[in-house]
């Protein structure tokens, strides 16, 4: 198992968080939301098609609707690979913070 | 504008752009919550910002794939010093061959394009038909321009212009022979681009005898100072300056350096009603919008409008031409300009020049790209796609065009002050930063590097690594027979030209060896203002003992007089058109003409004088008599009807060259007029020529024979007749040089190609017993039958284009096999020596060095 960048991690989790709605536009306010920072298109852009790249995702296109100037939507899904790496890198997490004393981040 | 931009950004294979629409929905959203204008802005803003990693990125890796190539190119050039030069240098020959032919058609092709209206600007010229003959005048009827002015609405300007092309003008005493006089209508200043840098067209318009001065002549005459005011004498009338003008730029039919108003011409225009004479030139200008074609269907007949009756009793035909302004130069069949077909000979010539270069070009880059197709195989398979290396190989052979071009420019200006000397221009290197030269560069290199990169661009590239690279690959037959047939095609050029150079001075020194059917040697030709005193003055040059004979004319043989005047013969009521001489008793005997028939005029004889002609053969054969003798005591008319027209013919004289060879014998009569004498022929000896000229020069002032003391030598006279061939023959005889050189520059570097290649073959056939000349023989054989098929290409093409240039001559020679045949001598010699050098150090070379090779 390989580790994901913090930036991979917090797509895959928006992905799936969104479910059924996982398009660019979505995750990005997502991101939003998470972070509370807005994020540059090409950031996501390029970070998804890692992803997908490294089979972490898959895409699908969706139909098309005015919003968007009648282009279609490609959504993503986690795939059970990237599941799988998920749940370890959340393990992972957990081990890491779990007998972190707090005071040591209090400090000054 | 946003979204073109991001969709060249975005590399997206599907091409259904949905990242795009996810910053559509963006936009949409921000439109949504915070107006129309704040997305947009944040559209932009979101665009703009990527634009620099986009471009970072292209950068970085384009300039490091750039040096790679750049690397390598350079590591070639310089790994196969010997073939780059030669491509270089051949090309840059080509291409300095091809600038300088562009400069000049370029030239040519811009005469009067300089008036902003040029299209609507015309010059109304004569097409007259006498006697079943054709001529074609740049000059027109007097009262033309008012007429077109007057009669016609789609004339919006119309003048007459009278060109004096010799004038002597006096200032201060002292003269000066001036050219290029300009008598104008007033509306010529309508018509003519002309800036004045003082005065204006008022003065010279309202007053006759003012004048206007070009710069250079201001200059010349009053240098710094202001000439406004000052006079000249000219014909006996004095005239005031009263303004100075720009010069005409060069590249203009009608030349001017003095303008002076049409009231100046002794006769008024009002007077000038004669539609039968031709002696002034009508330029107009057309209402916008007035098609040049319809408005010459219009005026055609207007010559017989105004005189038909007398032009129908004579049956001449008298057509009015319109020529565009734009065509006098090139297309006018009354100027002597210069014509079209020299400009098309002089283009193809030169881009036949431009195509052997190319050919060599081309060679040697594939040959070079045989070599290279592992290093293609190998770029290939560490992933360099075809485009990447169509880019490299085009990009290699357009930089290599460009370092050529650049030499090629360093040549042009080099060469060109000599090129100048030899087409009789001005061309200063400025021209070749003019845009349209410029754009031609640009395209010359452009065109010539992509034909050259074309070969290993687009099919080395083709290759499959795994095929390029298992195989010791070896150039394909194909290849050889491609460059073969470039061989073929670059000789058959240089042959061509060869010949055309042999036949052009072959027929230079036929005829200038000619029997002329008259004596040229040794004659002196003065130019005299008789004052019918010709006899005493005769007498005063014959007291020195070297000239031994003297005779007056109006003018030496030589001058391409055409006199035209119409004949009568007295039983048919039918005209033909004779050439004229006025001459003395003494020209015949001087310049030694046979006589056919009859008798010399007899300066005794007052009847001689005006009323008795001479003939030659050629008009006694027109004026339809079967012998000379029949001829002797007719009379004819010349000039009008009438009695006092009335001439006997007295003599016929054997026909005699008195026009240059082109043209064919003329029919001639002599008649003995001395008031129309203004040319003295003097027979010298040659022993004393410097003291003869001293004592002609002392005499002719001690007689006050004219302002201007000009001589000049009759045979000297007859061989400028043939200026314009010899100049065909010099230009020929340069490209045929060019030619040769760039061929052999080809088949230099071909064969020591194949010579490199056979090496190995060439040590076993020496191994096993073969001599150096078989091994000679082997490699030079073939390029000697490659010769011999450019041969059969060239000598078609040749016979063909030579007789038809023939065709312009009256007299001239036939084209024989000998011509050829020493062409294809000169072209197997010239080649044979070029590649020996390579097939001799081939075949003399050890083979023990060949096959150690490996």
């Amino acid at each position: 198992m390989k580790l994901l960048s913090r930036t991979e991690e917090l797509l895959l989790n928006s992905i799936l968080r969104l479910e059924e709605n996982a398009y660019a536009f979505m995750i990005r306010e997502k991101l939003k939301e998470i972070t509370g920072k807005t994020w540059a298109f090409g950031a996501i852009f390029i970070s998804l098609d890692r992803l997908e790249k490294k089979r972490y995702v898959e895409s699908f296109l969706g139909n098309e609707t005015p919003e968007r100037g009648g282009r279609r939507k490609r959504f993503y899904k986690v795939t059970s690979y990237g599941l799988k790496t998920l749940a370890e890198i959340r393990k992972i997490d957990q081990a890491m913070w779990k007998d972190l004393p707090v005071y040591l981040l209090e400090k000054e | 504008m946003a979204v073109w931009l991001l969709k060249r950004f975005f590399p997206d294979k599907t091409g259904l752009y949905t990242q795009l629409g996810d910053i559509d929905e963006a936009f949409n959203t921000i439109a949504r919550e915070k107006g129309n204008l704040a997305a947009q802005a944040w559209y932009w803003i979101t665009t703009i910002r990527s634009i620099p990693y986009f471009i970072k990125n292209s950068i970085i890796w384009n300039t490091i794939m750039l040096k790679n190539y750049f690397k390598i190119a350079l590591r070639n050039i310089v790994r196969q010093k010997q073939y780059s030069l030669i491509n270089i240098i051949g090309l840059a020959v080509g291409m300095a061959c091809c600038i300088l032919i562009f400069v000049y058609v370029d030239y040519e092709l811009s005469y009067d394009g300089y008036h902003p209206d040029a299209e609507r600007i015309y010059r109304a010229t004569m097409h007259f038909k006498i006697a079943d003959r054709d001529f074609y005048r740049g000059s027109s009827p007097g009262p033309m321009a008012a007429a077109l002015k007057r009669d016609y609405p789609e004339v919006d300007y119309a003048c007459m212009v009278i060109p004096y092309n010799r004038i002597l003008v006096e200032v201060e005493g002292n003269f000066f022979s001036e050219e290029h006089f300009l008598y104008v209508g007033n509306d010529f200043f309508n018509i003519w681009t002309i800036e004045f840098l003082a005065g204006g067209p008022g003065v010279i318009i309202d007053r006759p005898h003012t004048l206007l001065l070009t710069e250079d002549m201001s200059r010349k005459y009053f240098g710094s100072a202001d000439p406004i005011g000052k006079t000249f004498q000219i014909n006996q009338r004095e005239y005031e300056i009263s303004g100075i003008i720009n010069n005409p730029p060069p590249n203009t039919h009608l030349q001017y350096h003095f303008l002076t108003s049409i009231y100046s011409y002794r006769t008024k225009p009002e007077e000038m009603t004669e539609w039968a004479d031709c002696f002034s030139q009508t330029y107009l200008k057309l209402k916008p919008g007035v098609k040049g074609e319809d408005f010459k269907e219009k005026i055609r007949w207007i010559a017989h409008q105004h005189r038909g009756d007398y032009f129908k009793q004579r049956g001449w035909t008298y057509e009015t031409v319109l020529e565009p302004i734009r065509s006098l130069h090139l297309h006018s069949r009354a100027d002597a300009g210069n014509s079209m077909l020299m400009i098309y000979g002089i283009s193809v010539i030169g881009f036949l020049i431009l195509l052997i270069a190319c050919l060599n070009f081309i060679n040697m880059t594939t040959a070079g790209a045989s070599i290279r197709a592992r290093e293609v195989g190998i770029r290939k398979v560490i992933g360099a796609r075809r485009s990447h290396l169509i880019f490299q190989f085009l990009g290699e052979s357009l930089t290599l065009t460009a370092g050529a071009f650049l030499l090629a420019v360093g040549l042009t200006c080099g060469i060109l002050p000599y090129f100048n000397q030899l087409i009789d221009r001005q061309f200063e290197a400025g021209r070749l930063l003019q845009p349209t030269s410029m754009v031609f560069m640009l395209l010359l290199v452009l065109l010539i590097g992509t034909l050259a990169g074309s070969y290993p661009a687009f099919f080395i590239s083709r290759s499959a690594p795994a095929s390029v690279l298992s195989k010791r690959s070896s150039a394909g037959s194909y290849k050889s027979f491609l460059r073969r047939i470039f061989v073929v095609v670059q000789f058959a050029i240089a042959l061509i030209l060869t010949v055309s150079t042999l036949t052009v001075f072959n027929q230079i020194s036929f005829m200038k060896n000619q029997e002329l059917g008259f004596d040229k040697e040794q004659k002196l030709i003065l130019e005299v203002d008789f004052n019918n005193n010709h006899d005493s003055i005769k007498s005063e040059f014959l007291q020195h003992p070297d000239i031994t004979g003297a005779t007056a004319s109006y003018h030496a043989p030589g001058v391409v007089y055409n006199s035209i005047t119409t004949r009568f013969h007295e039983e048919e009521s039918r005209e033909v058109i004779l050439n004229y001489y006025y001459l003395d008793p003494d020209f015949i005997p001087e310049y030694k003409i046979p006589m056919a028939a009859g008798r010399n005029f007899d300066k005794n004889l007052a009847s001689d004088r005006g009323r008795s002609v001479i003939l030659n053969e050629t008009a006694v054969k027109l004026l339809g008599w079967s012998s000379p003798e029949k001829a002797l005591g007719k009379i004819i008319e010349s000039g009008g009807r009438g009695e006092e027209y009335n001439k006997t013919i007295i003599g016929v004289t054997k026909d005699f060259h008195y026009q240059g060879l082109q043209r064919p014998i003329g029919p001639l009569g002599m008649l003995y007029r001395s008031d129309y004498f203004g040319a003295l022929t003097l027979t010298f000896k040659i022993e004393n020529l410097p003291e003869i000229l001293a004592f002609v020069k002392n005499k002719w002032s001690e007689l006050h024979l004219g302002t201007i003391f000009s001589y000049s030598f009759l045979d000297e006279n007859f061989d400028r007749l043939y200026a314009a061939e010899e100049k065909t023959g010099k230009i020929f005889t340069i490209f045929t040089f060019l030619a040769l050189f760039l061929s052999c520059l080809g088949i230099f570097s071909l064969s020591s190609f194949v010579a490199a290649r056979r090496t190995k073959e060439i040590g076993i056939r020496k191994v096993l017993g073969a001599t150096v000349p078989k091994i000679l023989g082997l490699i030079s054989g073939e390029f000697v039958l490659l010769v011999m098929a450019a041969n059969l290409i060239a000598w078609p093409v040749s016979y063909f284009v030579m007789r038809s240039w023939l065709g312009n001559f009256a007299y001239r020679i036939e084209l024989t096999w000998t011509v050829f045949a020493l062409a294809a001598f000169i072209g197997l010699l010239i080649a044979l020596a070029t590649v020996s050098y390579q097939s001799l150090k081939a075949a003399l070379a050890n083979p023990v060095d060949s096959l150690r090779y490996e």
